[in-house]
């Protein structure tokens, strides 16, 4: 196995009135061939804009530093004409809300075709691109035949317009796919549908993903690995058994604790905004466990199981043995 | 895995296109000169200006607008009398002066008629709907089917022409655009969710028209109407250079253009300048209705948002 | 017997003579008792939120009633509604929109105690809204900023303390929950909890969520296309689930 995708110390920042709001921290991830990484976060920690960053469909007034590798390339450092080579060939989408990602007024076959479809292809070209289209919306568990891929997106459920933007996204067969929220437009009862589509994605098409999610239940279902974010920065990232069973950072605790199943067991306070983030630890304001090194410090980054980081100062001094047995105790 | 952190001034965009020629400077003074500020600060001070003028034409006037020397007439533009004298013998610049009193009064006048009328109808039918909505709307829809022109024609043949009449002929038409814009924004509002939770707290129908409804409403209009000026100086102006609008020999603008168009052969600042002052004036109203909308959308007023 | 609900069916008519008949709610019965939570789940489309408009007198049903202590508000008159909406109140799904975006935050929280007249003047309506502010875990200086300022979390906190005012006996959550974060949902969550404890007030809770029906219901109701096909405690219902699709619905949970 070997590192698909690898951002290093991605620091995103957006010129808003002469200021510079800065939203993204020193993002440190990566994703290696056939892997699954949930991001997880809450709304506005920054997880969407990370994968716009990889994307490079960031707005104008963004700053970006850092590096993100995909098979050994900076893709920071291209422009975007090379990068439209990636896009949509090895990196690709799918994006966040399926009734409005689609053209309302085009088949949704036609729309799934055109992502292969060069300008002026031939006569073959479209009947090979079509069957390639039939092929993988039976794959996905959407109907095969004309019928289907000559529906508009309005003719179709919440969950069948994300199986096409699913298809969309995966008909170049990417080597990494971006998926946005895939849980936050659809219903209960086809939560897990969509999941068991990206399952079936994963097991069968070999891709990697960077599963951007609010879901934790979800993240669990899907990943390998998970990526916790609040506030702009990846407090814990791990093996989903490891981050979720036994999280190790104060936030991720509390988000776990506060699913319902799970008792719902508040957190304190708000997440805050960027404009006044607090000195130090950025979650040192709602931490119980906080302490003055939290306030003054930033904290790094701890390893505290194989692969299992974390970046809380609780951990700093400690030896493993310490950090097993803080672990039991709490 | 997370190393020392990278100042973020050292930043660097991602490489894009460069727009060539453009200075650094003139990018950064664009960005904070925002274009909406121009429209608006160039709409408000030329309107300023132009009302002023209306305001203040007795002190203003070099000459008496309705003097007239026939010793005196055809003056091309001079020292003298800066934009020359009519056939009349009459100062042009004068005229003009005293002109924009009558255009921009009549101008005002079918604005503010025809929104209080509009608005109300619109909000009314928007409201209730069902017969309503349906009679109200068929009366707009037939009267949108006549050019404004035609109809306020025929409505000056049946009063008589003057200025008043003239405000009549032309709101008759106008409010129907209003009536549209309010009933499709009280339409619009029917199905808001907040709507519904001021029903659920307790007001009643006519509470919520005028609490929710009417500044909802208000600031749509207010945009129409500041768009709608510059046009209704155009339509006042061609309708009484057609002869309907204020008789002589009180000076128009539209008026005046007509009288100077027989003599546009060899005097033509008659018909120039008057026409100057309506372009002038509609296209002040113009960019203040421009500047204006972009202020009255609540979301583009304040609070930075991120992602 | 607080609320009885009894066969209650909204039919929508649509087409050419308006021959095509949409069952949004069919032959719908439950009660609830007074200082219960009660729960009712279903897909989208199961008309579970026209059921809960039904309730408030926001929508006129096609037929079946509403009786609230007896009485059937689908025949009450507007007067009377006014004061029925002292007891009965709704806390909508989508916590931004349920605000005028025009007004501040305070306007927002004094409407329903100037309608009502509850204060006899400024400074009590203010001590008012402030006491209710502070209630459900927001500050004083947030009255003056606008709904598009405040976050999903601090926006439905705050059409709580707006249901509050009133002092109301029943309250229809339409998924407060369902557009916010895990974290804010468990604050969102505890808040209503507390809130029914504390004033002993009567819930219909409306939901797609199980895992949230689970944790804060009573009793629940689970709806498919228009039809109550389930109805029974909590704990009876999610672990002994009768109807097929009640079963469906739980084996689509997904669980960390």
């Amino acid at each position: 196995m070997r590192g698909l995708l690898e951002i290093k110390n991605l620091n995103v920042s957006f010129a808003v009135d002469d200021n510079h709001v800065h939203i993204l921290n020193n993002v440190s991830m990566d994703i290696n061939e056939n892997e699954v990484l949930a991001v997880i976060g809450e709304t506005g920690c920054g997880k969407s804009v990370t994968g716009s960053a990889i994307l490079h469909l960031l707005p104008d007034n963004a700053i970006v530093t850092g590096n993100i590798f995909f098979k050994g390339q900076d893709i920071t450092k291209m422009n975007d004409h090379e990068f439209r080579q990636l896009r949509g060939q090895e990196i690709s989408s799918v994006p966040q809300s399926p009734s409005t990602s689609l053209n309302p007024l085009m088949h949704v076959g036609n729309q799934v075709a055109e992502c292969v479809l060069e300008k002026n292809s031939s006569e073959a070209d479209k009947k090979k691109t079509a069957l390639k289209v039939h092929e993988i919306f039976s794959r996905l568990g959407l109907p095969r035949g004309e019928d289907f891929y000559e529906n508009y997106p309005c003719e179709l459920s919440g969950g069948m317009c994300q199986r096409v933007l699913i298809a969309m996204g995966v008909i170049t067969h990417p080597e990494l796919l971006i998926v946005d929220e895939p849980t936050k437009a659809v219903d209960w009862a086809l939560r897990k549908d969509v999941m068991d589509v990206f399952c079936e994605l994963k097991n069968d098409m070999k891709c990697a993903m960077l599963f951007i999610t609010h879901d934790i239940a979800a993240a669990k279902y899907v990943a390998d690995r998970v990526a916790v974010m609040y506030c702009g920065e990846v407090v814990e990232i791990g093996p989903t058994d490891s981050v979720i069973n036994q999280p190790r950072h104060p936030y991720t605790k509390g988000l776990i604790a506060s699913m319902p199943s799970k008792g719902f067991n508040v957190m304190n306070g708000f997440m805050p905004s960027f404009q006044d983030l607090p000195k130090g630890c950025r979650f040192s304001d709602r931490c119980e466990c906080s302490s003055d090194i939290c306030v003054n410090e930033e904290p790094e980054s701890v390893e505290i199981s194989a692969g299992h980081f974390t970046k809380c100062s609780i951990y700093k001094n400690m030896n493993v043995s310490e950090i097993f047995s803080h672990a039991i105790t709490s | 895995m997370m190393e020392k952190p990278v100042s973020v001034t050292e930043g660097l965009r991602y490489p894009r296109p460069k727009l060539a020629g453009i200075p650094k400077y003139m990018n950064v003074l664009w960005r904070s000169f925002n274009k909406k500020n121009i429209m608006l600060t160039l709409g408000i001070i030329f309107a300023t200006f132009i009302i002023l003028v209306a305001i203040f034409a007795p002190v203003l006037e070099p000459y008496d607008p309705t003097k007239m020397d026939l010793a005196l007439k055809f003056i091309p533009p001079s020292a003298a009398h800066i934009f020359g004298t009519d056939n009349m013998g009459r100062d042009v610049l004068s005229r003009i002066i005293e002109g924009s009193r009558i255009s921009l009064s009549t101008a005002f006048m079918v604005v503010i008629f025809s929104a209080c009328i509009g608005t109300l109808v619109g909000m009314i039918s928007g409201f209730w709907g069902g017969k309503v909505d349906m009679i109200f709307m068929r009366i707009v829809d037939v009267l949108l089917a006549f050019p404004t022109i035609i109809f306020a024609l025929a409505i000056s043949t049946v009063l008589g022409t003057g200025a008043i009449n003239l405000v009549i002929a032309i709101c008759c038409i106008q409010w129907t655009s209003y009536a549209r814009v309010s009933r499709g924004e009280a339409i619009l509002l029917k199905n808001a969710e907040y709507i519904e939770a001021a029903k659920a707290i307790g007001n009643n129908s006519l509470q919520i028209m005028f609490k929710y409804f009417l500044p909802n409403i208000v600031s749509k209009i207010l945009i129409l109407a500041s768009l709608n000026i510059g046009s209704i100086i155009l339509y006042c102006a061609s309708l009484s250079f057609l002869g309907l609008g204020a008789q002589p020999p009180s000076p128009d603008w539209g008026a005046m253009i007509s009288d100077g168009k027989e003599y546009m052969r060899y005097a033509p600042w008659m018909a120039i300048f008057p026409g100057l002052a309506i372009a002038a004036s509609a296209l002040t109203f113009n960019m203040l209705g421009d500047g204006v909308r972009d202020l009255l959308d609540p979301r583009m007023r304040d609070s930075v948002k991120t992602e | 017997m607080q609320l009885q609900v009894k066969g209650l069916s909204k039919k929508y008519y649509s087409g050419f003579l308006g021959n095509n008949v949409t069952d949004a709610v069919d032959d719908v019965s439950f009660d609830i008792k007074e200082g219960e939570i009660f729960g009712l789940v279903g897909g989208s489309g199961s008309g579970k939120t026209t059921v809960s408009k039904i309730v408030m007198g926001l929508i006129k049903p096609t037929s079946g009633g509403v009786f609230y202590n007896g009485r059937d508000l689908t025949k009450v008159n507007n007067r009377d509604w006014y004061y029925l909406r002292r007891e009965i109140q709704m806390i909508f799904q989508h916590p931004q929109m349920t605000f005028n975006p025009r007004r501040n935050i305070y306007f927002a929280c004094a409407e329903p105690i100037r309608l009502y007249k509850l204060a006899k003047n400024k400074a009590e309506e203010k001590a008012m809204v402030e006491h209710l502010i502070e209630r459900v875990g927001l500050t004083k200086d947030q009255l003056k900023k606008y709904p598009h300022e405040l976050s999903g979390g601090q926006a439905q906190r705050l059409s709580i303390t707006r249901a509050l005012c009133l002092q109301p006996k029943f309250i229809i959550c339409d998924e407060p929950t369902s557009m916010l974060d895990v974290s804010v949902q468990a604050q969102i969550l505890k808040l209503l909890k507390e809130i029914h404890d504390e004033f002993n007030i009567t819930m219909l809770y409306i939901s797609h969520d199980l895992e949230v029906i689970q944790s804060i219901c009573d009793r629940v109701a689970v709806m498919e296309t228009g039809k109550i096909v389930e109805i029974g405690n909590t704990e009876k219902v999610f672990n002994m689930p009768q109807h097929h699709y009640t079963k469906q619905l739980l084996q689509s949970a997904l669980y960390i």
